[in-house]
């Protein structure tokens, strides 16, 4: 294994079809020191080679304040925000008070992405800790019944049983709440 | 409501400014940040700017024009221009009432 270890990671997340670079810095941090000292000697090597001229370094901060932004943004406004980002940082308001913005909207971009994908999860699963862990096995210990089935709380030690029924509960309604607001806003937009 | 700007949740106040000035012609990004500094006096930071260029042309109120360069110009929706004058209206009434029982209040004094 030669090379650069960005390069060589990158070209192995292109070939398995994921970005593999975060989990290779903690896989080599974590379990070989050898792949530590590579990636100190890849980061100095890099830095080196940074090219450090005003215009390459506003460039290089345009591209990773996109880079915080969905996909299918970015491909949507992503020129002409990166346009307006060079104009700001040209005007003078490139400060810290423009990277905070960015790192704002960029997570409601995100969160407004995700959020279709939040509410199915929510939606095919609240029922599991809500009813399935929740309100069956409340009533089983109501009962007094011997029976624990598959009641994950029933299992636990008699002082945490109620403790964990109620997590399960109020997981359950949480998923509930954000599948339900998700679905209402969508309705009314 | 359909045409609340309301509907917007934190992106309400820099919309109405950016229909505001769409109002007066269609413009792109950096020449609505201009043009919104110069007669309102608010400075939108980019991020903001999109973020509610976004929700606003999600909800039909504006539309993208042909690209000039890099750069993409947007116009008001005839649904855009409606949503701009409930909020518009919405905001006098409360200007009207604060300014008449201010003068009132100061007459008394």
């Amino acid at each position: 294994m030669t090379g650069d270890f960005f390069a060589v990671h990158e070209r192995l997340g292109r070939r398995s079809g994921c970005r593999l670079v975060p989990l290779a810095v903690l896989f080599w941090t974590l379990l070989w020191p050898v792949g530590t000292i590579w990636l100190v000697v890849s980061l100095v090597r890099r830095y080196r080679a940074l090219d450090k001229s005003h215009d390459a370094k506003t460039a290089r901060r345009v591209e990773r304040f996109l880079s915080w932004y969905p996909t299918s943004w970015r491909a949507r406004y992503g020129e002409e925000f990166s346009d307006l980002l060079h104009q700001d940082i040209a005007d003078g308001h490139g400060g810290l008070r423009l990277t905070l913005n960015v790192v704002r909207e960029a997570n409601a971009a995100r969160m407004a992405a995700l959020g279709s994908t939040a509410a199915a999860v929510c939606w095919s699963l609240f029922w599991l800790p809500l009813f399935a862990q929740g309100v069956d096995p409340l009533i089983t210990k109501l009962r007094g019944s011997p029976s624990r089935s598959w009641f994950l709380a029933l299992y636990t030690p008699a002082p945490y049983q109620w403790l964990v029924i109620a997590l399960m509960i109020s997981t359950g309604l949480t998923m509930f709440v954000i599948a339900m607001r998700y679905t209402v806003r969508q309705a009314s937009a | 409501m359909d045409n609340d700007l309301g509907a917007l949740g934190r992106y309400a106040g820099p919309a109405a400014l950016i229909l505001s000035s769409l109002a007066g012609g269609s413009k792109h990004g950096y020449a609505l940040t201009k043009d919104i500094e110069e007669f309102a006096g608010v400075s939108l930071q980019p991020g903001t700017l999109y973020g509610a260029l976004s929700r606003l042309e999600h909800h039909g109120m504006i539309e993208a024009l042909e690209a000039d360069g890099r750069r993409l110009p947007y116009r008001l929706t005839e649904k855009g221009g409606a949503a701009l004058r409930l909020q518009l209206d919405a905001q006098r009434r409360v200007a009207d009432v604060g300014l008449r029982r201010l003068l009132a209040g100061w007459s008394a004094l």
